[in-house]
């Protein structure tokens, strides 16, 4: 009986050591990477927006709306909260802020940002069961977050203002009829 | 040796399902405490790159930030570019940079330093395992 017992434990040791610890590893290294080109595309991201001043509604979409259900692509698989710093303040910036706020600039429909602005993304992964059963025994699973912060350089608001908004080209008018 | 070799299956086992996943954990841990540091030298930069100054209470908050976290240091460097006028062929080089210690006794009993233009701001953090990050620019 007890050499059955034995043998029973060795076998299902031997499994956990050669299938089932190498193979949620693997899965819990690929997550990490798949959570670096996340954090990679939205510093790109938010590069883009420090530069050109605002944020375009496809942007938008693809940043904040529901990933989950919109197949954004490797986005998917995070969740980005965006908050915009001015003066002091902060405030989440979500598609119904975007969407209400939105203007059309060169055809094209943008969130504008002013001139030093802060941008502070903040991106997480969730825990999925494999990482859960990972670290059981370690009492609480690391949450994978990830911040970065940028400010806009040169803001799409002041640029209107300053006369960017030409007739015909469509700069700065504003959806609300603002 | 049976008993040897099960009593190394345990061991393997304990180490898989405890040390290495706090291993993980604990490093995640770090990179968090790195990713904070780098928020708070962007956020200091723009700050002085905003109000064209370095003002003592943004500093402080700064300083106060990194001392609590013993494993990072950090360097703040401010360099000014001297235009020298038409014709005068400079002495040395023209840039003149001011180092952490210099700026901090130059912020000594003031509310701030006016930076002005031609001035490039870096910062940099240390980090004991030799983790490095620099950001800054020109304000």
């Amino acid at each position: 009986m007890m050499g059955k017992l034995a043998k029973c434990i060795d076998l299902m040791a031997a499994v956990f050591l050669m299938f089932l610890f190498p193979a949620v590893c693997i899965h819990i290294r690929m997550r990490d990477r798949l959570f670096d080109m996340c954090v990679a595309r939205v510093r790109e991201y938010g590069e883009m927006m420090q530069k050109q001043g605002y944020l375009s509604m496809d942007a938008a979409r693809y940043l904040l709306e529901t990933n989950m259900e919109s197949g954004a692509g490797i986005l998917c698989a995070v969740e980005i909260t965006l908050l915009q710093e001015r003066g002091g303040e902060s405030r989440p910036l979500t598609m119904k802020t975007v969407g209400e706020n939105d203007c059309s600039y060169m055809g094209v429909d943008v969130y504008p940002f002013s001139c030093g602005d802060g941008l502070l993304f903040t991106i997480r992964m969730p825990a999925d069961g494999f990482e859960q059963a990972y670290y059981y025994f370690c009492g609480a699973v690391p949450k994978r977050e990830y911040s970065c912060y940028f400010s806009v350089r040169d803001g799409l608001a002041e640029r209107m203002l300053w006369g960017d908004g030409e007739e015909g080209t469509g700069v700065g008018q504003n959806r609300a009829g603002e | 040796m049976d008993c040897i070799g099960r009593m190394a299956e345990i061991f393997l086992c304990i180490l898989c399902l405890t040390l290495i996943p706090a291993g993980n954990a604990l490093k995640t841990c770090q990179n968090r405490e790195k990713n904070a540091a780098e928020i708070q030298a962007e956020r200091f930069y723009w700050q002085i790159r905003q109000e064209k100054s370095l003002k003592a209470e943004d500093y402080a908050q700064f300083k106060k930030f990194f001392s609590q976290f013993p494993d990072y240091r950090f360097e703040l460097t401010v360099a000014r570019r001297y235009v020298m006028p038409a014709g005068r062929t400079p002495k040395g080089f023209p840039v003149k940079i001011m180092y952490r210690v210099e700026l901090e006794e130059k912020l000594y009993g003031k509310e701030e330093i006016f930076l002005g233009g031609n001035v490039f701001v870096n910062i940099s953090i240390y980090g004991k395992d030799g983790y490095f990050y620099t950001c800054g620019g020109e304000v």
